[in-house]
This record gives structure tokens, sequence and C-alpha cells, in this order.
């Protein structure tokens, strides 16, 4: 899926690359900045986005010990694409720090 | 005690210079974030975009620190332990393939991290790639106090 994103984003970029048709002016507002600008906000937040994720299964890998995997914890799969997964790796950071392990 | 004016809010609610259908997205929190500067029928001035493009610029420069960082934050025997966790711990392995997106379903933790990792540092590179552009056709291209602005402004 984020393969066809960036196809897409970058037909978008290809496709605001061809608007300059006067050298004088590089392209008009609606035509080429908005999208230039939307598309940059929107990659932007993509990466952060992943940069997340990647930031919460650092979480497990680095401190196993501290991250509450428990059964009691596990409800389903989609409830971690939630904000739970980060918060439980910053806990883990946390307990880390103050020694403090989950058993 | 100070009457309230109201006059600056009655002002960007009804007669700001925005299109029809922004005048309904207005009213919804998160879509209306950059309404102003998208959606305007007056378009900003070069000296906004480029204001716009440094913020923009700044946090990119920060999120790919981080993100840059990300890769070396852990090493080889740790990422290790963790794949052999997740065939021996049952649930850590559904956790694992909860958090996961579908194409990355039943893959070890290591190649989910360095998945997203790679694939973060990859659109945020674009990003930059495209403020870099952007810089190029309209901060560096715009003929500032020169005697081809006028014409540049008319046509943008």
């Amino acid at each position: 899926m984020i393969d066809a994103c960036l196809v897409f984003a970058d037909g978008l970029f290809s496709y605001a690359c061809t608007l300059p048709s006067n050298p004088l002016a590089p392209c008009r507002w609606r035509q080429g900045g908005a999208v230039l600008i939307t598309l940059a906000i929107a990659t932007l937040f993509t990466g952060l986005s992943y940069g997340f994720y990647a930031f919460g299964i650092l979480g497990w890998i680095k401190y196993p010990d501290y991250v509450a995997y428990e059964e009691d914890y596990v409800r389903t799969p989609g409830d971690f694409l939630t904000f739970d997964s980060v918060l439980n790796a910053s806990a883990a950071m946390v307990r880390h720090a103050l020694g403090e392990k989950t058993e | 005690m100070r009457k309230r004016d109201s006059s600056t809010t009655d002002r960007l609610v009804t007669d700001a210079p925005i299109s029809k259908i922004s005048q309904v997205i207005v009213f919804f929190p998160g879509l209306n974030l950059f309404l102003g500067h998208l959606d305007s029928v007056d378009p900003p001035s070069f000296d906004d975009l480029e204001k716009i493009m440094n913020t923009l610029g700044i946090v990119c420069a920060l999120v790919l620190g981080t993100v840059f960082s990300l890769g070396g934050a852990c090493g080889y025997d740790e990422l290790v332990a963790a794949d052999d966790r997740y065939y021996e711990n049952e649930h850590f392995r559904f956790f694992v393939d909860g958090f996961a997106t579908y194409d990355m379903v039943g893959k070890p933790p290591s190649a989910i991290y360095i998945k997203y990792v790679s694939v973060s540092t990859h659109i945020i590179l674009y990003t930059l790639f495209i403020l870099i552009l952007m810089y190029i056709y309209l901060v560096a291209g715009i003929d500032q106090g020169g005697g081809m602005e006028r014409i540049q402004v008319s046509i943008w």
C-alpha cells in the first residue's frame, strides 16, 4: 500500500513539475503551489506516522522485560494501530529507568 | 468591563476569501488547519510561502534526525533476541502481528522495525525534495524587488 501511495505521490509530483510554463512565474498557486505544499504536508505526516510505529517497536526490542504484552492486555489486533503501542513502549522506557520489571 | 469584540471572528467566518466548499470545511477541526493557505481565493504572498516552507523544513530536519537515529538505536543481538521471542511467545506474536500492516503480518519484529524505519526515512526525504523544489520555484525563482516582480505576482 505504501508503494502505491508513493507512486501516486510521484505522479502528482511529476504533474506539478510540468506545470511551470512561464519562466517568469513558476506556476500558478491553484495549479502548482497548493499541490506541492499539500503534498509536502501529506508526506511529512505519513513519514511521521511510520516513524511513530518504528518507535513503538523499538520499545519492544530494546526493553522486552518492561513491555506489558500479557494476555489481559491483548484485546484485538486492531487495538494496536492506536497510540497504545507507543504509550506502552514509553512506559517500558520509564520502567526501565526506574528498574521496575513487569514480571 | 471590557466589551468583547467579535467583529474579527465574524469577519473570519463570513467574509473570508475562501470558496463555498471551504466555508463548510472551516468548521471541521483538523481539515481547517491549513485551509487559509491552501484554499484561499487570494493566493498567499511569496513571503508567506517562504515562512511556511521554513517551518516545514525545520520540522522535516528534526524528524529526519530522529528517524535516522532509530536505525542505530538497537544492535544485531537485540534484534535477534526480539525475533526469538516472537517465535517462542504466543502473546508477543499476537501483539506484533496486530501492530503490523497487512503485508508485514507474520514477519518478526526486526523485519517490521527495519521496514518502518526505512519507509519513514524514504518518505521524509521525499518531503525534503518537494520543499527544495518549492524553494527553487517559489523563492529563488522570484525576482523580489526587481523589474519582473510585478509581472510574476500578476501571473501568480
